[in-house]
């Protein structure tokens, strides 16, 4: 394989056109393309119902990139995987609606569901060593996908394969089509999947963890990518995650999960700037940054729920350390609803505490690391 | 040394290393070739796979020395290498000044002892039909560590130690959330007071908060214990914070080391420039300047056939000629920080500027 | 690629010519008395000393085996009494209970025997995996578990007994007995359909479990789920990415499984009276035919050495990863 050219790429900073694209404010309200309202994704099992996801609602336009955020267990990819229709209907239990693109997903048949799956909707996946099948070149699996949704010759559909590889920066696309998987590396493999993913002209690209198996200076790359990609395509783009270094990143707004439901909502910088959840604080609160001051970590207590068993009331309150100060039991009684609690009316967040912002400047922001 | 059989779980006595001098732990010119037999179609070539080439480091008592690169880059080899799980095919690992690179399992069974190794996986390196108490209680039985009758004490003592109940002992390992289980492997490496504990991605498998909760145990033992630490990770958030010194490794070699500060303040190597340029920052958003935009073409190339001379040549934007002929050697550009490329001092000038 | 095949070829030969020597030694030098046993109860010495001679008995053993090997290679001269008897190369040996040439007989055998193999194999394989696949996608349901069930049934019971329940049931089936293939395809079909069906029941039984175990795995494969989200039909999902990964592993137990088929086929020859290598070797069993065990235990060795190493080369074929290092 030869080695590409090496570069600090001055020129083209997609981060930069969606940094400017923010501040611009084009938000393109009331026109989602993902809407997602008070989706209920459970699983029955021996043990009892496991409540994957609970009442979850956001909405995410053309052009913009949303970040899930949560850690294992938080719902964050069976809601994900729901949009994508990929939950086998024998084995779970979902309401609530899903629309992509206008169209209900729930109670949609199995063959509707296969005739969207990869057209509207597609998704690339945290490994792209064991996503891709081994026995198969990388070739032969975009041109299926193509040809899945597309009546077109194999030729036809082989030239779209080199030009969806060549786009995704493999170089010699033409020859390289016809190797496996295993002769790829580990950012070619997951290039290979994006375009695979693309291969349609998708709407909505959802990536679950897309680069949490890279290295790191893969995984810059991979972003980048994707970032550029989102502009030339205009797509949505769902963005699973538990870094919030990558978020931060690549996120234009921000979802964060826990225990199966959603804990607060809002634009990036907002989140990241200024969160107003305590879970949120103490996720914040764990990650060792790579600048700045080393300061000494402060960890949520204690381990994420059961989805067996939640907590009573908020989830979040037996591992919250602001709980006393909500008066009464509210916190271990009343699920607090996901509401707006500043002028942003879109910014929103599920917490009792009745000054959240107060309390944020004064604890949390002079310990975070 | 006297084994102290009280239920004290101080290490015992940071003896004569660390004072005079003598490091508690070096590598010199360590080599770890590995032999593929490459039994597919071409099961002739044998390829020589040269995992770590040619690493020197050096460790004092208490000192916590960090190992970051990415895939390929020997890292968990070294581990393995200091911990002797690998016999070293070249160059030599010193213990407290005594050569154990290759003494027999016999005679390195004292070296096992001070020289303990945590996993990264918490779910496969605890035996699943072991209690815990078992799991923690092996070392200190082979070690001959407690009096008989004692074990069970030390057990308690010890699951207190790393925040678990000591009431747990009779539980097995899927009992046990992966915070926790990571958690009774610590247990396991204190139990024998360790000098050196060799960290291989500690916490890597578990969610950031868990990690942060692993992560300060770990320091909390370190400074309570003075207990020296390799800590090997590919997080560099998660090396800035817990380690004094830092080596930065690439295909089998060390690129860059320095102490914390000089090493993400003013790296000199480019490959360490372009590794922090990588990671993204959550800094940026509350209102840190953006770092310099590098970005790298490609992947690690494997180690089987690595580039001439300098291994990150074909990767880096400063390659010249001189890279390609030239293996650069590791050499000094600040106070105790060292770093293997041609260019090293004006590359940190320009980190600095 | 070629390398790796000569190489393979070469120690393939070599366990052949172990095995060779091995049941040489069994045999012929065994403390027994293999001309005593053949000659019978009235035994005259003279008749004795015959047959020792005609089987070499009386040479040293080196000598045996240099002449048996000299006998394939070239073919060799037997004299047995006043009679003189060409055995031309390969020569196995001849057989004097038979008054046959050993490679005749068994040349004679085994079209019989691979035809009740193959065809059998034919049947259990795409029986077996066919059912496995249906209690793969249907796992934990009602079906999954009645087919499951009724596989262990059915190996539960000996073979024997299976043999005997179809040729005294499935009496709609043609009369079993063998035509060669080439003379009448039909008829050769006709005469082999009960113990195709008897050989492909006992086995497709086994076979459903290793495809359903095999298919369960890899239809939790992730490159599974990355095939359902292109929006492929879910047929496609399960025949060509899952089956394609999970048929591997099969293909070994296959290749194994139908060499010991090969020289084990003797209850479903005996069974339907096919003149099969089984019935052949165990009549030689019997009869302490010396020369045509000998043959039938190196036809048996060679054909295990060659299908293991089809097997391997079917697997480079399968797997690309192996293919291309």
């Amino acid at each position: 394989m030869t080695e590409p050219q090496l570069l600090p790429t001055p020129g083209r900073r997609p981060e930069t056109v969606s940094r400017a694209r923010r501040v611009a404010g084009d938000r393109t309200e009331g026109q989602s393309y993902l809407e997602v309202k008070d989706l209920t994704v459970s699983f029955p099992t021996a043990d009892g119902l496991v409540g994957a996801v609970q009442g979850l609602s956001y909405s995410l336009p053309l052009g913009r990139t949303l970040a899930v955020v949560g850690e294992s267990g938080s719902g964050k990819s069976v809601s994900s995987m729901a949009i994508m229709g990929l939950h086998d209907p024998r084995s779970t239990r979902m309401t609530g609606s899903i629309t992509v693109g206008g169209e209900e997903i729930v109670g949609m048949t199995p063959t509707e569901l296969r005739k969207r799956r990869g057209a509207n909707a597609a998704m690339i996946f945290q490994d792209p060593q064991s996503s891709l099948h081994p026995y198969f070149t990388v070739g032969d699996q975009i041109i299926e996908a193509y040809r899945a949704h597309h009546r077109v010759s194999k030729r036809v559909a082989r030239d779209r394969a080199v030009d969806m590889l060549g786009r995704v920066g493999i170089p010699n696309p033409r020859r390289r089509l016809d190797d496996y998987p295993h002769q790829f590396s580990g950012g070619m493999r997951q290039r290979a999947m994006i375009a695979m993913a693309l291969v349609n002209d998708p709407k909505l690209l959802i990536a679950d963890e897309p680069t949490t198996a890279l290295d790191v200076t893969v995984q810059a790359q991979i972003l980048d990518l994707i970032m550029e990609l989102q502009q030339d395509f205009g797509s949505a783009v769902l963005f699973i995650t538990h870094d919030l270094g990558v978020v931060a990143e690549i996120a234009d707004d921000v979802l964060v999960m826990y225990g199966g439901r959603g804990v607060e909502y809002g634009r990036a910088e907002s989140i990241l700037g200024q969160p107003l959840h305590p879970y949120t604080w103490g996720l914040l609160e764990s990650i060792p940054a790579v600048s700045g001051e080393p300061a000494r970590l402060h960890p949520i207590p204690g381990t994420p729920p059961s989805l067996l068993a939640l907590p009573s009331g908020c989830s979040f309150h037996p591992r919250c350390e602001f709980a006393g100060r909500v008066p009464g039991a509210a916190c271990s009684v009343d699920l607090p609803d996901l509401v707006s609690r500043t002028e942003d009316t879109t910014r929103t967040s599920r917490c009792h505490l009745a000054d959240p912002a107060g309390i944020f400047a004064t604890d949390i922001l002079p310990r975070l690391p | 040394m006297s084994t102290t059989t009280d239920t004290a779980i101080r290490p015992a006595p940071a003896d004569q290393p660390g004072g005079d001098g003598t490091p508690l732990l070096e590598l010199r010119d360590l080599q770890m070739h590995f032999t593929a037999r490459g039994d597919g179609w071409f099961g002739r070539n044998a390829h020589r796979i040269r995992a770590v080439d040619g690493v020197s480091l050096q460790l004092r008592a208490g000192e916590t020395l960090g190992l970051v690169g990415e895939s390929g880059c020997g890292k968990t080899t070294t581990g393995r290498l200091i911990t002797r799980l690998l016999e070293p095919t070249g160059g030599q690992v010193l213990y407290q000044g005594t050569d154990i690179t290759h003494l027999k399992e016999k005679d390195l069974r004292p070296y096992r002892r001070e020289l303990q190794l945590i996993f990264q996986d918490p779910y496969s390196s605890l035996n699943p039909r072991h209690t815990v108490g078992t799991i923690i209680g092996a070392p200190l039985r082979v070690h001959n560590l407690v009096p008989k009758g004692k074990e069970l004490d030390r057990v308690r003592e010890l699951l207190e130690v790393v925040g678990l109940n000591p009431e747990h002992y009779n539980r097995y390992p899927h009992e046990f959330s992966g915070g926790q289980r990571q958690r009774i492997g610590i247990a396991r490496a204190l139990a024998v007071q360790p000098k050196v504990i060799v960290a291989d991605e500690p916490v890597s498998a578990l969610d950031v908060s868990i990690q942060a909760q692993v992560m300060n145990l770990l320091e909390d033992l370190r400074k309570e214990f003075n207990i020296a630490f390799v800590f090997i990770a590919h997080d560099l958030g998660v090396v800035r914070h817990f380690c004094d010194r830092v080596a930065v490794m690439y295909l089998g070699r060390v690129a860059e080391i320095a102490d914390r500060d000089p090493l993400y303040g003013t790296p000199a190597h480019p490959y360490t420039q372009a590794l922090l340029s990588a990671v993204p920052d959550l800094g940026v958003v509350r209102g840190a300047a953006p770092k310099p935009r590098i970005r790298l073409a490609g992947d690690v190339p494997g180690p089987m056939d690595p580039p001439t001379g300098c291994r990150f040549r074909s990767r880096c934007w400063k390659a010249e000629e001189v890279c390609a002929t030239t293996t650069p050697p590791l050499l000094q550009v600040g106070a105790g920080h060292a770093a293997a490329c041609h260019f090293a001092g004006s590359l940190q000038e320009e980190a600095a500027a | 690629m070629l390398i790796y095949i000569l190489r393979r070829i070469a120690s393939a030969v070599s366990v052949v010519i172990v095995t060779l020597v091995a049941s040489f030694g069994l045999f012929f030098v065994a403390p027994t008395d293999p001309a005593g046993t053949i000659c019978g109860q009235r035994c005259t010495p003279e008749r004795h000393a015959d047959i020792s001679a005609s089987l070499n008995l009386d040479q040293p053993v080196a000598q045996q085996v240099g002449e048996y090997l000299k006998g394939l290679a070239v073919g060799r001269t037997y004299h047995s009494g006043g009679l003189t008897i060409e055995c031309d190369a390969p020569c196995l040996g001849y057989s004097y209970t038979l008054g046959q040439p050993v490679t005749k007989l068994i040349g004679q055998a085994l079209p019989v025997t691979v035809s009740i193999v193959l065809g059998g194999a034919v049947v259990y394989l795409i029986a077996g995996i066919l059912a496995g696949i249906i209690a793969a996608r249907r796992r934990g349901t009602y079906l999954d578990r009645l087919m499951v069930g009724t596989s262990l049934g059915i190996n539960a019971v000996p073979y024997f007994v299976v043999a005997l329940l179809v040729s005294l049931y499935a009496t709609f089936l043609p009369h079993a007995g063998y035509h060669p293939l080439l003379e009448n395809p039909f008829t050769w079909a006709a005469g082999l359909l009960a113990a195709w069906l008897t050989l492909g029941l006992a086995n497709s039984a086994s076979y459903t479990r290793y495809a359903r175990a095999s298919m369960i795995e890899t239809l939790g494969e992730d490159y599974i789920r990355t095939a359902r989200a292109k929006g492929i039909s879910e047929r496609r999902v399960v025949y060509r990415h899952g089956l394609r990964a999970a048929i591997t592993p099969i293909a070994t137990i296959f290749g194994l499984d139908l060499a010991f088929q090969l020289t084990g086929a003797i209850f479903t020859e005996a069974m339907f009276g096919l003149p099969g290598l089984g019935v052949l070797t165990l009549r030689a069993f019997n009869q302490y035919d010396l020369p045509v065990l000998m043959g039938g235990v190196l036809v048996g060795s060679v054909v295990l050495v060659v299908m293991n190493l089809l097997v391997d080369i079917l697997y480079t074929i399968l797997d690309p990863r192996v293919r291309l290092g």
